[in-house]
């Protein structure tokens, strides 16, 4: 008898820690008066890591949205109404992810901003047909707007256009006829190699692929059949920062110097710190870089002052998605199908990662920039070069 | 003949670095019989403790060597006393599982303590380039070939010349026909483990300045320092060392020639070609066992 209750104890307190861990973790927030009546707030949900391995990330983008939810508000709100945000918890996973944002999409939002990162983005991608509510994601995977989900919008530009602005930059800048391409042979990588080969045929640019295993550690095999190829530019689709180094430095002690554009990580900080002075003269494209524009200028000043340190990526884009929505809204009305109609169509607006423009329907429905930015190392710190746009 | 002489440089100072930690596999294999599976992360100890000791107390490369040095003999005896003394009379398989066992946590307490950030160990070199016959080349291979002749020569010379290295290899041929002659088995196993976490540890250090320091720069090198152990003769000590050089230079002149891309495959490809043909390895001896 003892034994039984015993076990019925431990079996009861299992149960109920079970169900306890279950719940996602909820912080609804910033700005709000609860709704009552005719002025009801406008709830737009928020999905992003705020626990578990991208939890820092997941702060990021939560702050953009606040900032822009808090301006607006303090601007009188959209006709009136106020924005209040209500944030669920990803926890960094895929399940988490789905579990967030059906959560989320069940609390009476009209519009969903998050996440950023690509893979959580493909994992709530089938349900959003169940709720029909309009989401604003991250993620820069080419394929998340090529399934043609008809409520997905992308606030970051696809991976297919880096690759476009790097050919497009290399031809305007240093009229190429022969680029060497070099790249891991990982997904990333192999997606950036065939994003080139095609940009380059496109612009008539004569290009060859140099490939490598991720962390090889050696380039000299590549390097050598690089010099013998003889390009004018080589282009870069490097996903590690160590990678990153080490072939700036070889490529320097080889004697190339001509000119080397990279994706994104070639030009973060950690990779320049560790190439030094081989890292000088180099270019990298990048989404959000302040200069770019009026808006990024202006959100990288209001950012900092409210919370202390630089923006970047991870809050660019959840700051332009609020304002975005909150625009669509005041125009065409406050219901999901609505906002989803006026996304479609919206265009005309430069937030802080660009120039937003949906209705072209490029390179997939959903996709709304069509630029990034161009950004050199000099005195080892990014400096800005220019906007690359591709229609 | 310039693309020869940077592939050669290049084949032969990679090929170094995996002679260098196959030479401490095989050294500890034949003194314990046990294959040390955490031999690259010897490497990645000593890479990490020669770029703290540089950045933190400013100290020039020799000296950030030396300083890895000293922290690789207590390493080494730390290893010798916790993974193979409890077990030593084990089979060899429980020796094995606590080796691996060690290289997760050498490359998890690196992940704890230093974080996954790649770290730099500046070379001694002035010049960054050396010209020779128009090919380019780093300094610091020339470095990671030199140490290493040197480091052959002396292994060689101690173990050939010396009393203590006859010592260690009776040890290693009989341990129990050793003991009988007077020699302490246990600590000349002891000495072998230190030397062994010293040759894997100098490895680290010598690559470290081309490659950076990460926490997992240990684990490819020693895939192919155990893959050159195989070809070269499990259990030869030139074996290992030519293993280690050929396989340097077939990965480059194959990544260079053929594809780049495959670079990893010619390596493993020549193992698989070798235990299909023959799996004694170039140096070793063919072991049969009779019922």
């Amino acid at each position: 008898m003892k034994k039984k209750i015993l076990t019925l104890a431990i079996v009861g307190m299992l149960s109920v820690s079970l169900v306890g861990c279950g719940a996602t973790k909820t912080s609804s927030n910033a700005n709000a008066p609860k709704d009552s009546g005719a002025e009801a707030n406008i709830r737009i949900g928020v999905v992003s890591s705020m626990t578990g391995a991208s939890a820092l990330d997941g702060e990021l983008e939560t702050n953009g949205a606040k900032l822009a939810a808090e301006e607006i508000n303090a601007a009188g709100g959209i006709n009136g109404r106020k924005i209040e945000l209500v944030v669920e918890d990803s926890r960094s996973t895929n399940p988490g992810t789905v579990a967030a944002f059906q959560k989320v999409a069940g609390e009476n939002v009209v519009a969903i901003v998050g996440p950023i990162f690509s893979t959580n983005v493909k994992a709530l991608m089938p349900y959003t047909d169940k709720f029909k509510i309009p989401v604003a994601i991250g993620g820069t995977n080419p394929t998340i707007t090529s399934d043609a989900n008809p409520w997905i919008f992308r606030f970051r530009p696809s991976d297919s256009i880096s690759t476009q602005v790097m050919a497009k930059f290399l031809q305007d800048q240093y009229k190429v006829k022969k680029v060497a391409i070099f790249n891991d042979t990982d997904a990333f990588g192999e997606g950036g190699r065939q994003g080139l080969e095609a940009a380059f045929k496109t612009l008539g640019i004569e290009s060859k692929a140099f490939e490598f295993t991720s962390h090889a550690g050696d380039y000299t095999a590549q390097l050598v059949n690089i010099k013998q190829y003889a390009p004018d530019a080589i282009a870069t689709y490097i996903p590690t920062v160590e990678d990153c180094g080490i072939f700036l430095n070889q490529a320097k002690q080889m004697g190339i110097d001509i000119p080397i554009i990279g994706s994104p990580s070639l030009v973060t900080a950690n990779s320049v710190e560790l190439a030094k002075k081989n890292a000088e003269g180099i270019f990298g494209v990048t989404d959000y870089f302040p200069e770019q524009n009026d808006t990024a200028k202006a959100y990288f000043k209001n950012y900092k002052a409210k919370f202390g340190e630089d923006p970047d990526i991870y809050s660019s884009y959840s700051y332009d998605a609020v304002q975005v929505i909150a625009k669509v809204i005041a125009k065409n009305g406050d219901t999901p199908q609505k906002i989803q109609e006026g996304l479609k169509a919206f265009s005309g607006w430069t937030g802080a990662e660009g120039e937003y423009d949906f209705s072209t329907n490029s390179p997939f429905a959903g996709d709304g920039l069509h630029s990034y930015s161009i950004v050199t190392i000099k005195d080892g710190q990014q400096q800005f070069v220019k906007v690359v746009t591709v229609k | 003949m310039t693309i020869i002489i940077q592939l050669l440089s290049t084949g032969l100072a990679i090929g170094s670095i995996y002679a260098l930690v196959a030479l401490g596999v095989i050294v500890i294999y034949r003194a314990a019989n046990v294959v040390n599976f955490a031999q690259g992360d010897f490497a990645m100890a000593a890479a990490f403790a020669a770029t703290v000791s540089a950045t933190t107390w400013h100290l020039s490369y020799w000296m950030a060597f030396l300083f890895a040095i000293i922290v690789m003999v207590l390493l080494g005896i730390l290893f010798e006393l916790g993974v193979y003394y409890p077990l030593r009379n084990r089979s060899f398989l429980p020796v094995i599982i606590s080796t691996i066992g060690a290289s997760i946590l050498l490359q998890n307490l690196a992940l704890a303590f230093f974080g996954p950030q790649p770290r730099q160990v500046v070379s001694p070199f002035k010049i960054h380039v050396v010209d020779i016959l128009g090919a380019k080349i780093d300094p610091q291979y020339l470095l990671i070939i030199a140490v290493t002749a040197l480091l052959v020569l002396f292994q060689f010379f101690f173990f050939e010349k010396t009393l203590l290295g006859k010592k260690m290899q009776a040890t290693a041929q009989d341990k129990e026909t050793a003991r009988l002659l007077g020699i302490p088995v246990t600590l000349m196993i002891a000495i072998t483990f230190v030397y062994s976490a010293v040759l894997g540890g100098a490895a680290g250090v010598l690559v470290a300045p081309i490659f950076y320091v990460t926490t997992g720069m240990g684990v490819i090198i020693s895939l192919k320092a155990f893959a050159a152990c195989i070809v070269g003769g499990f259990g030869s000590i030139t074996g290992a060392i030519i293993g280690g050089l050929g396989i340097g230079l077939i990965e480059i002149f194959g990544a260079a020639y053929i594809s780049a891309a495959y670079k990893d495959a010619f390596a493993f490809g020549v193992l698989a070609l070798v235990l299909l043909f023959r799996p004694q390895g170039i140096f070793g001896e063919k072991v049969s066992e009779k019922a």
